[in-house]
């Protein structure tokens, strides 16, 4: 009932052209969703009627099985970057590798004992339950308390982050200082140039400019590429040509393949000063004390790039992020299991 | 390289096509020998359109229907090897679907990746709904083949719970790379919203599947799950005027 309930919600905010997603944030799902979790716990509790101590230790298990394979990745990935820069980077290799060898020993170990306690079909559904549960507490929490922000920083390696500001005026302190040292855009290909003509105030064809070493070529006409400048207001570099009718020469960009942030943190550990610098990209964000920055995009006008990112409080993002794998890893088990046990 | 794509794609649909014919004449040995030659062809099909897009080829909606019959046939194999269900031709009859699909998509043979989508999630998150939208189908055909041949229905709750587990993963590896990426593992974004409503609707099947009182609602229930893969799979990224973070998968 409480599923058919959620399905008819979300239908409800899910049509394609009439999407309403404020129905998703409203008290009506709220309410579901906390029905949603008291079921799934209590649907666990009794799927695991006489192996209740076997599914907990089972679950504590396989927590700790993941964290394995996930140290097993983490630090693995690290010895291999530190490998690959080499010379004194070694013993931090060295390090890394022991930390993801540990990861190994804890996934066989915590692995083998998930496998001989989780030993009927039934428990795994029930596990599938609880990391529902799990997942829906997370969410509630980061519903309630998460604090995220939208900021845009210029990678000046002056400008320096100290706190957060909402859009009610409410400010946190971050407890550190980040500064953004430098931008780099990486493109699939190179820079195009187009000439754009306007006679009486109306756009005329654009044509296509040819570049040849350090000019720039059209028919007869050429111009050199560092005559293009940028000014306040105008997106890309830019050369106004005189003449009637009126045309300007502009330079676009080729298309994004990635961008990366220099990033620096100047925060304390136990009293003492400490300073972190990372590499912020899209899908790997930045982590200090208890807020995240993700990199979102980037502004770059005059000569000056500023960078957007978000950051992040989310006091549920591990309990839900723990429910999605329990979930993944439940409900293979559980119905991928020999189906003549499943019953 | 665009003429081979294309010959390619065809020699695969016609082989699964043929895979299906040879059951219809109850031929079930020609079946599955035209099948594993249809996954080759869909092999040097991927390769192909690894080759044009310099990347994995899953970068538009050709490519991920391309790729179809190259996760069914190993699905096939499981079903009969490991559940002792023989549903080549349904499979084959699923891939030739998505296949004629392939044909009718323009041919995007570059494909530059955003920065998003560079990603270790990509690749497994992709192939996973891939599997399970495959399945899903091979589901409702199943259950609209029941309506004829009763014994059809428990073999598509069998399909679904050899699909749900991907579709599971297809879900929330989404909101794991969603938290690296745009910084928030839920967005209520229309394809997250679509794609969790066809999770419950999965979900309700495996509730009510278990309850012989229940045994009216199997058919429905799958028929709708079917209805709402579409929709998250093909209404919400071929309708130009939805606004969705997923926008570049159209």
């Amino acid at each position: 009932m409480a599923l058919g309930a959620a399905c008819v919600l979300l239908l409800a905010g899910a049509f394609p052209l009439l999407g309403a997603p404020e129905v998703y944030r409203g008290g009506a799902m709220m309410l579901l969703g906390a029905l949603v979790v008291l079921l799934c716990l209590w649907g666990g509790w009794r799927l695991a009627t006489g192996k209740r101590g076997q599914l907990i230790c089972g679950l504590i298990f396989l927590f700790f099985t993941v964290t394995g394979l996930s140290m097993l990745f983490q630090y693995g990935a690290k010895a291999v970057e530190y490998a690959g820069i080499g010379g004194p980077m070694w013993a931090g290799a060295v390090g890394m590798g022991c930390v993801a060898l540990t990861g190994v020993v804890f996934m066989a170990v915590f692995g083998f004992l998930c496998y001989r306690v989780m030993n009927a079909p039934v428990l795994w559904l029930a596990g599938v339950h609880w990391a529902v549960a799990l997942l829906g507490i997370g969410a509630f929490a980061d519903a309630a308390y998460e604090v995220r922000v939208p900021v845009t920083l210029p990678a000046d390696a002056r400008t320096e982050l100290t706190e957060l500001v909402l859009d009610d005026g409410r400010r946190f302190d971050l407890g550190f200082r980040l500064r953004i040292d430098d931008f780099r855009v990486q493109h699939y290909d190179d820079a195009t140039y187009t000439l754009y003509s306007f006679e009486k105030g109306r756009p005329g064809p654009a044509q296509q400019v040819e570049r040849r070493g350090d000019m720039l070529h059209l028919g007869s006409e050429s111009w050199p590429v560092s005559s293009l400048t940028s000014a306040p207001g105008m997106p890309h570099p830019f050369l106004m040509l005189p003449g009637n009718p009126a045309r300007v020469l502009v330079q676009k960009p080729g298309t994004v393949k990635d961008y990366c942030a220099q990033v620096v943190a100047f925060t304390d550990h136990r009293g003492r000063p400490e300073t972190h610098k990372a590499e912020l990209r899209v899908n790997s964000p930045f982590a200090c004390k208890d807020w995240r920055f993700s990199l979102s995009s980037y502004r770059q006008e005059a000569g000056r790039t500023e960078v957007l990112l978000q950051a992040r409080r989310a006091p549920g993002r591990f309990a839900a992020l723990t429910g999605m794998l329990g979930i993944i890893i439940c409900t293979a088990v559980w119905c991928w299991w020999r189906k003549e046990e499943q019953a | 390289m665009i003429t081979l794509v294309y010959t390619l794609t065809l020699f695969t649909l016609l082989l699964c096509l043929g895979s299906v014919f040879a059951a219809v004449l109850k031929r079930p040995a020609d079946c599955r020998r035209a099948f594993d030659a249809a996954w080759v062809g869909a092999l040097l099909l991927f390769v192909a359109d690894w080759v044009l897009a310099q990347a994995p080829p899953f970068g538009n909606m050709r490519h991920v229907l391309a790729f179809f019959p190259l996760v069914m046939v190993p699905a096939a194999y499981y079903l009969r090897r490991f559940r002792g269900l023989e549903l080549t031709a349904w499979l084959a009859g699923a891939s030739a679907i998505a296949l004629i699909g392939a044909l009718c998509m323009p041919l995007q043979a570059g494909w530059r990746q955003m920065p998003a989508l560079q990603s270790p999630w990509f690749v497994p998150h992709v192939t996973a709904y891939v599997i399970s939208y495959g399945l899903m189908t091979v589901a409702a055909m199943l259950t609209l083949a029941s309506f004829r041949r009763e014994s059809l229905l428990d073999a598509a709750g069998d399909v679904v719970r050899l699909s749900l587990p991907f579709m599971t993963f297809g879900l929330w590896s989404g909101a794991l790379w969603a938290d690296a990426a745009w910084g928030g593992y839920w967005a209520w974004d229309i394809k997250e919203a679509w794609s969790l409503l066809t999770w419950c609707i999965y979900l309700i099947y495996l509730h009510v599947e278990r309850y012989p009182a229940f045994a009216g609602w199997r058919r429905p229930l799958l028929l709708l799950g079917f209805a709402a893969v579409v929709v998250t799979f093909l209404v919400v990224n071929l309708l130009p005027r939805i606004e969705s973070m997923h926008s570049y998968a159209q």
